[in-house]
């Protein structure tokens, strides 16, 4: 186990080294770079000037290749833990993301967890009691809120709660705390902010959670190792608990991994309408403008992120399930 | 010889909506302690169905349509399985400890996600007090009854890590955990080979003996069936055609299917006859024939009766009983 996880971490060296290289060719993929945007934008506000256009072109490297222009912010990187210029914002990009990432683990971590609470239990009570009422109910708001898109919910909600409440519900945190340094009390508000993205951005993943649910453990529960269980005498819920839930669980672990860039870019359209700080936006907009250091360090982080999930779920699964052997790995 | 189980009149349907299926028809047997009662017939013909009731373990959709199911405990009055509630605390104490069941398909009735080692000790702890380490030592004692070379080890071994007459054998040692006065196997080799199939019918019969267990064993082989069982039933399209004595059953079948079984087997056929084999295949449940169900198939077929009347059960000799025209 100990030597599979290693095997498994020294596999992320070259594996992020390729991500790195692939995610900074597709960046620099459209034509032009930063500079051409700025030069439009100097263009359309009538103070063009070359010259600041050249000296700026030499001072990012801009003339030079494509790899020694990757080489230098790989190593800027790993030697320094530089992530390069955020040409936007006119600030280094270590500076600028590390509260956007921050914010945007909470809500996906947050969201991943509740719709695990929520969704496993109803799919799990839906296969136990199928064609009930409850599995009725539980399969038409599943529809439902699989087929309502994100940002359609978000602009629902937000016209509801203005509604009713009078109030702004969108962002993370109210105007007083939105750039007040981090305290207990901000805490507070950025958890009351929650229930809304926490909504928006889990309802179809947990809608198709509980079908998956409740199709897995349908299936299980017909298997003749449940029906053994029972001739033991055990009670029926820890037949249940015990057998087929436990392995109708199996194919979400090995989902945790890859619904981690999901949520990460799933959630753009909604962080945009509910004006979340996250990550998304922020990338999306790195992109448009060609701000390439920025944009290139998002992905790269977002990939060493997906591998760590993928590495959990691989883990999560071993222990669970006793037929999947390390060695295949 | 006190009865352990009596069965009287059972019959088992499922309910389709517009009707009830009738699995199993009206049927009668019962099991004495020590004693072994055969069920064979083809695939279909209720065997199974009418072995999971007596632990109350009939498939969703099905129930008791008529009859009952008598239980005698050691000590205190018969209790009547047929009356408690499904899954309830009353049926559950004696699943597992006063009656157990050996599944046909070992791989599929073992869990997947737990070790041997855990299963046993899991319906050790149900029904005992036994705290988790006296459990295992027990499971392991277990597994070396059942003739597992390397007891401990095979104790923390998943069930796809073992050959099939291992994990059947593991099977044995969880049924066995908590020395069940009746047993339960549902064609316990019929996933064996044959020399395992062997090993494992006398290993059955053996732990049988020392344990003084009453025994069903179901089977579709009546020649496996002839050499372990006391006493015989055998079904057929959820009726029960023939039941008696083994010796009785096996020597001078009285139903025309049980003679066309056994003269498949050449160990029983006549001297110098043909092997015999049944025309046609088994019809369809909610196709069952007009009076006689075996009619359409019956090498001895006896004329308009068979086709119109249903047959009753005629007494042919001493504890023996068939249920056909002929014996009219
Ligand atoms: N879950 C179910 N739903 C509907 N009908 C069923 C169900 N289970 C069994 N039956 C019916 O009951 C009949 C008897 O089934 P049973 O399992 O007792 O047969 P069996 O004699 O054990 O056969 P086999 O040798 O194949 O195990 C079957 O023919 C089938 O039509
Ligand atoms: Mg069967």
């Amino acid at each position: 186990m100990t030597g599979y996880i290693i095997r498994r971490i020294l596999w992320f060296v070259p594996t992020l080294l390729a991500v790195s290289l692939v995610s900074f060719a597709i960046i620099q993929l459209p034509p032009g770079d930063y500079l051409t945007v700025l030069e439009a934008q100097m263009g359309a506000e009538g103070d063009y000037n070359p010259e600041v256009v050249a000296r700026l072109r030499e001072r990012f490297g801009f003339d030079q290749p494509f790899i020694v222009q990757y080489g230098k912010w790989m190593w800027a990187m790993l030697a320094h833990g530089d992530l390069g210029y955020s040409f936007e914002w006119r600030v280094p990009v270590s500076s600028l993301i590390g509260e956007y990432l921050a914010l945007t683990v909470v809500v996906t971590a947050a969201t991943l967890i509740a719709t695990w609470v929520i969704a496993l239990p109803i799919g799990i009570y839906s296969a136990v009691r199928p064609y009930s009422l409850f599995d009725y109910i539980a399969t038409i708001i599943g529809f439902v809120g699989k087929a309502t898109p994100n940002f359609l919910l978000a602009l629902i909600l937000m016209w509801w709660a203005y509604d009713t409440f009078g109030a702004d519900v969108s962002g993370l945190f109210s105007p007083e705390y939105a750039n007040a340094p981090w305290s207990w009390a901000k805490v507070k508000d950025l958890v009351s902010h929650m229930w809304l993205p926490l909504i928006v951005l889990g309802t179809s993943g947990a809608a198709s959670l509980i079908r998956q649910m409740r199709a897995n453990v349908l299936d299980e529960l017909q298997k003749p190792y449940v029906e053994a269980a029972r001739a033991q005498g055990l009670p029926e819920w820890r037949v249940i608990l015990r057998y087929p839930v436990r392995v109708a669980l199996n194919p979400f672990l090995s989902t945790i991994g890859g619904s981690i860039p999901e949520l990460f870019s799933g959630a753009v359209t909604t962080a945009i309408v509910l004006n979340l700080p996250m990550a998304g936006p922020m990338l999306l907009r790195a992109l448009v403008s060609q701000d390439m250091y920025l944009a290139g360090s998002f992905i790269f982080i977002l990939s060493v992120f997906t591998l760590i999930g993928t590495l959990i779920s691989d883990i999560l699964l071993t222990l669970v399930d006793p037929r999947i052997r390390f060695e295949e790995a | 010889m006190k009865d352990l189980v009596t069965v009287e009149d059972l019959s088992i349907g499922f309910d389709l909506r517009e009707l009830v299926l009738p699995a199993v028809d009206s049927i009668s047997f019962s099991v004495g302690t020590g004693e072994t009662l055969g069920i064979v017939g083809e695939s279909g013909s209720g065997k199974s169905l009418s072995a999971r009731a007596i632990l109350g373990l009939l498939p969703s959709g099905g129930k008791t349509t008529g009859g009952r199911i008598s239980y005698q405990p050691e000590e205190g009055d018969a209790i009547t399985i047929t009356d408690l509630p499904k899954n309830g605390r009353a049926i559950r104490k004696l699943r597992g400890a006063e009656i157990a069941m050996i599944f046909q398909e070992p791989m599929a009735s073992l869990s997947p996600v737990h070790t041997i080692g855990n299963q046993i000790v899991t319906t050790l702890r149900q029904h005992t007090d036994l705290n988790k380490r006296a459990a295992l030592a027990r499971a392991i004692e277990l597994l070396d009854q059942v003739g597992m070379a390397s007891p401990a080890i095979i104790a923390e071994q998943y069930a796809h890590q073992l050959s099939g007459g291992m994990r059947q054998r593991a099977m044995i040692a969880m049924a066995l955990s908590c020395s069940p006065r009746l047993l339960i196997c549902d064609e316990p080799t019929t996933a064996l080979d044959a020399t395992t199939e062997a090993q494992v019918v006398d290993l059955l019969m053996k732990l049988q003996q020392d344990m003084k267990m009453g025994m069903i064993f179901i089977s579709h082989n009546i020649g496996l069936v002839s050499e372990i069982a006391d006493r015989v039933m055998v079904m057929y399209l959820g009726q029960s055609i023939e039941y008696g004595l083994a010796g009785h059953v096996l020597r001078k079948p009285a139903h025309p299917y049980t003679r066309a079984l056994l003269g498949a087997l050449p160990a029983f056929a006549e001297p110098g006859s043909e092997l015999a084999s049944l025309q046609g295949a088994v019809p369809d449940l909610a196709a069952r024939p007009q009076g006689c169900t075996f009619h359409p198939r019956c090498p001895e077929y006896a004329g308009d009766q068979c086709k119109t009347r249903i047959p009753s059960v005629h007494v042919v000799a001493n504890q023996h009983l068939a249920r056909c025209h002929i014996h009219e």
